[in-house]
């Protein structure tokens, strides 16, 4: 038989085909049998995507059987979305919580997964000023800011340049998230009303009832407000200090910026600083599980390895209330170890009272 | 390659783009309205659908460069920032992502907790834009180009004692627009605390607010549209409100095109920056892998890059990343006014949302320079049945105040509305003064269509009534037919036009059989531009003109 060059063609073509056929088959065996992943959804605080989207965390959910999704929702907004096909609800808070269970949100089976405390973040220029100005102290590498007195500057509507940053435009104010909607903001305003009530304890229907007017007019001083911490803190980097000069946040987004975005923190790392307020409330990331499904998930995140993940690559740390290690492992030199200063917030009557004040309801 | 075909011919045609190149994958497309940037050389691993504002059409090499880098192919449908937001209060419509020129209609908009993943892309902020000789004949600069700090009184006192008008895109259509006029409106009530409801209520701030927006020249519904506006007729226009990162686009063509550049003035009293924020809109479509590639690719070096030739900032706290490069250097020119200096940029605390809500309904119904619109309409024998119908129902979407509210183009009590019929001539013009537009809309709805179509005879007729001062409004003629016109007044139209048109726009809504030559050549005349009505709608077409106006 003469050998063609078309038959020559089909052979090779022939041989391939096997080949591939073989090389799948045993590729095939060669893999791990898939684990069947059942997918979960839920509201999501937006400070907390960085570990969501973390491929180590998408891996240890899925060695669990899951597969996470989410929708990006303020603490408290989320309590009143619609939880259709929902698993999960994840604030940032008690405070969100206790605000769900009012509006009907059962949180059985609820628990506190990681904590971070309020802080503020500003820049190098402000800090600078507000230290000569007298509001902010420095210790070391840290900075505090005395709540008392930066509140008193509020309510007597001192400019930037009154508190020592010559530079600012216009009144000085702290930015925060919408309160009414997002817990930073929320939690933030409990810190507020904490301080005009006279500090000793957290703020009461009685002393919120009384301080509304001044309440109102520190938010008011913001005007536009986001509905995500994560959305501010991203504002507030992107657009520098002429649009937001100080903004309230947690403590796990820049050390989650250090971490996961290292070329961006080198851009701001000479410039944005933690400030700490004294005193501060810490934030009580929870997980309010609305399924079993949702159950999985809390106990993937009560984890070990998702606790260790959650700290060492995002800055939260463990429930209770410390990480693991030193906080200098992130290079953010102003940021503490430890928080000496630390409000209880107010009980979920005062709240509830709060969130009327500024959500113009009363 | 078809993208950056389409891209070009968008940019090229500055008074009319549409796309005819049957070659391309973007054949059928209005360029100036929709552009699918496809990944070189290999096949797309998936397209996201995405809600995009016009001044993005500027920074197509930057979404080339991530489809390339990433496989994932784009489609970028322009349109003002507020109709993103609409978008997104639907519930996201067909969009895979959206991309508005400022965070503020994403956080208005998503009612519904669709967006994910939101990045800011870059930055830049909204300047005035005032020619070189202008400028220095203000005051506002020297021969080097250099800019002295100028405030938003040095504006209105410029334009009350007549030297200086401006276009500026509409507040309730586009972000540039309603960016402007809230660091105005901040800026000029004078209380270094953001906007309050109250201080819209303060009859000393509308009165300076009327007397600044007297100074609207022409307006917009799109930033980049404006931009194109003022490059193809600088002797004309001396004066924008938009991006800077525009001004530098419109400064490198008009620069090689031997005219004046505008030199950038950043308002001393305060400015607004666009943060050009990109979101996933996760509407179970299981297309956020696709988009994490994609923005990952768009914030690589090589298309930040890009987006800094382009003139966009994309340094965090506004500054520039690649200050170094040639090429963005000669985006941001000093001679052009440019400043990288962060203190140049005095952003305003922007109002509470429901501010901004309560902000663009009294600019809309109170505020804004009046308009004067000239409705050109064709009844010809063709528009019988589904054109008249449409064309019914693109002027009460227009004109209804109840239903133009939707859309924030509700007429105010002082615009004037115009509605000339024509077949094979034209008809006795309708009037209707203020918000009253009920016996304008129930005569197109009675007039028969029948005869044959003389759009010239038309447009002869609009300009015997225009108002005695063109200046006291934003004055337009909009056209709209369906067929090819005969043009025997065709001659007679262009000598009227160029003696006593004004320089007015005649914006044309094709539609049917038009003949894309004809309303071209009307668009080149008067430095204005062709919607195309076939798809998508007449409706939404009419709106989209209003919204020019």
């Amino acid at each position: 038989m003469k050998i063609t060059k078309s038959r020559i063609i089909g052979l090779v073509a022939l041989i391939v085909v096997v080949g591939v056929l073989a090389g799948t088959m045993i590729w095939r065996q060669a893999q791990p049998k898939p684990v069947e992943t059942t997918q979960v959804n839920g509201y999501l605080g937006g400070e907390k995507i960085g570990l969501f989207d973390d491929p180590q965390f998408a891996a240890a959910t899925k060695a669990a059987g899951l597969d996470v999704n989410y929708r990006k929702a303020g603490s408290l907004d989320m309590m009143t979305a619609d939880m259709t096909g929902m698993d999960y609800l994840f604030p940032s808070s008690r405070a969100a919580v206790e605000y769900g269970k009012a509006k009907g949100v059962s949180a059985d089976g609820s628990d506190i997964v990681f904590n971070s405390p309020i802080v503020l973040y500003t820049h190098k220029a402000v800090v600078d000023g507000l230290v000569s100005g007298g509001l902010v102290t420095k210790d070391g590498e840290t900075y505090h800011m005395d709540m008392a007195k930066a509140v008193d500057a509020m309510t007597a509507n001192k400019t930037w340049a009154d508190v020592g940053y010559a530079a600012g435009y216009g009144q000085f104010r702290i930015d925060s998230t919408d309160p009414v909607k997002s817990n930073s903001g929320n939690e933030y305003a409990a810190l507020v009303a904490t301080v005009l009530g006279g500090g000793n304890q957290p703020a009461t229907v009685d002393t919120i009832t009384r301080d509304a007017a001044k309440i109102q007019a520190i938010f008011a001083k913001s005007g536009w407000m986001e509905t995500s911490s994560e959305d501010s803190f991203n504002q507030f980097l992107t657009l520098g200090v002429g649009s937001k000069p100080m903004m309230v946040g947690y403590e796990s987004q820049i050390l989650d910026l250090a971490v996961n975005q290292p070329a961006a923190y080198q851009q701001i790392k000479d410039d944005v600083v933690i400030v700490y307020p004294t005193p501060t409330v810490w934030s009580t990331h929870t997980l309010i599980p609305l399924t079993d499904n949702g159950r999985r998930l809390l106990s993937v995140l009560k984890s070990q390895d998702v606790q260790k993940l959650a700290w060492e690559r995002h800055g939260f740390r463990a429930a209770n209330f410390a990480g693991t290690d030193s906080i200098s492992r992130f290079g953010v030199p102003s940021a503490a170890d430890q928080l000496t200063a630390v409000s209880e917030l107010p009980n979920n009557d005062a709240m509830q009272k709060l969130i009327a004040v500024l959500g113009g309801q009363s | 390659m078809a993208a950056i075909a389409a891209g070009a011919m968008a940019l090229g045609a500055a008074a009319c783009s549409f796309g005819t190149d049957d070659n391309t994958n973007t054949a059928n497309q209005d360029a100036s309205k929709v552009q699918t940037f496809q990944p070189n050389g290999r096949k797309a691993t998936a397209t996201l659908n995405i809600a995009s504002g016009s001044e993005n059409r500027e920074v197509a090499a930057a979404v080339q460069k991530a489809a390339d880098e990433s496989g994932v192919a784009v489609t970028l449908n322009y349109m003002g920032s507020l109709d993103v937001m609409s978008a997104l209060e639907n519930g996201g419509e067909n969009y895979d992502a959206v991309w508005p020129a400022s965070s503020m209609w994403i956080s208005m908009g998503d009612v519904k907790h669709l967006v994910k993943n939101q990045t800011s892309t870059s930055t830049t902020p909204v300047v005035f834009g005032i020619a070189k000789s202008k400028a220095v004949e203000l005051g506002w600069a020297d021969a080097s180009g250099k800019t002295r700090a100028v405030g938003t009184t040095d504006i209105i006192d410029a334009v009350t004692a007549g030297k200086l008008r401006f276009s500026m895109t509409s507040a309730t259509q586009s972000n540039s627009g309603a960016s402007a006029y809230l660091a105005f409106a901040t800026a000029l009530a004078g209380t270094n605390q953001p906007l309050t409801a109250a201080n819209l209520d303060d009859d000393a701030l509308r009165a300076k607010l009327i007397a600044l927006l007297k100074g609207v020249d022409r307006s917009s519904g799109s930033s980049d549209w404006l931009k194109d506006m003022v490059v193809a007729n600088p002797d004309r226009f001396d004066a924008m409100v938009n991006y800077e990162s525009l001004v530098i686009q419109a400064d490198k063509q008009l620069t090689q095109n031997g005219h004046d550049p505008l030199l950038a003035v950043y308002p001393a009293d305060g400015i607004a920056v666009s943060d050009s924020p990109l979101g996933y809109v996760d509407r179970g479509q299981k297309l956020d892998a696709a988009f994490a590639d994609f923005v990952k690719a768009l914030q690589s070096d090589d298309a930040k890059l890009e987006f800094e030739r382009a003139g966009r900032r994309t340094g965090l706290g506004g500054t520039l990343t690649y200050a170094s490069d040639a090429q963005v250097q000669q985006a941001f020119k000093a001679d052009w006014g440019i400043t990288t200096e962060a203190s140049a940029l005095r952003t305003i605390p922007l109002p509470a949302a429901d501010v901004i809500r309560t902000s663009l309904d009294v600019y809309q119904t109170a505020l804004r320079k009046p308009s004067y619109t000239i409705w050109v309409v064709d009844y010809s024998g063709s528009m019988s049945g589904d054109g008249k119908n449409g064309v019914v129902a693109g002027l009460q979407a227009a004109l209804d105040p109840a239903q133009a509210r939707q859309s924030h183009i509700e007429p105010s009590s002082k615009d004037v509305n115009v509605f000339i019929p024509f077949a094979s001539q034209a008809s006795q013009p309708i009037t209707a003064n203020g918000t009253d537009t009920a016996a304008l809309l129930a005569a197109a709805s009675e007039r028969a269509a029948a005869g044959g179509t003389d759009i010239y005879d038309g447009l002869d007729r609009a300009l015997d009534n225009l108002p005695a001062d063109v200046t006291a409004y934003t004055t337009a003629i909009v056209l709209m037919t369906d067929g090819q016109s005969v043009t025997n007044h065709q001659s007679q139209f262009e000598s009227t036009y160029r003696e006593r048109g004004k320089d007015l726009p005649i914006f044309s809504i094709m539609f049917g059989e038009a003949d894309p030559a004809q309303l071209d050549a009307i668009a080149s005349l008067s430095n204005a531009k062709v919607f195309d009505g076939r798809t998508g709608g007449l409706a939404s077409v009419f709106r989209q003109v209003k919204g020019y106006n």
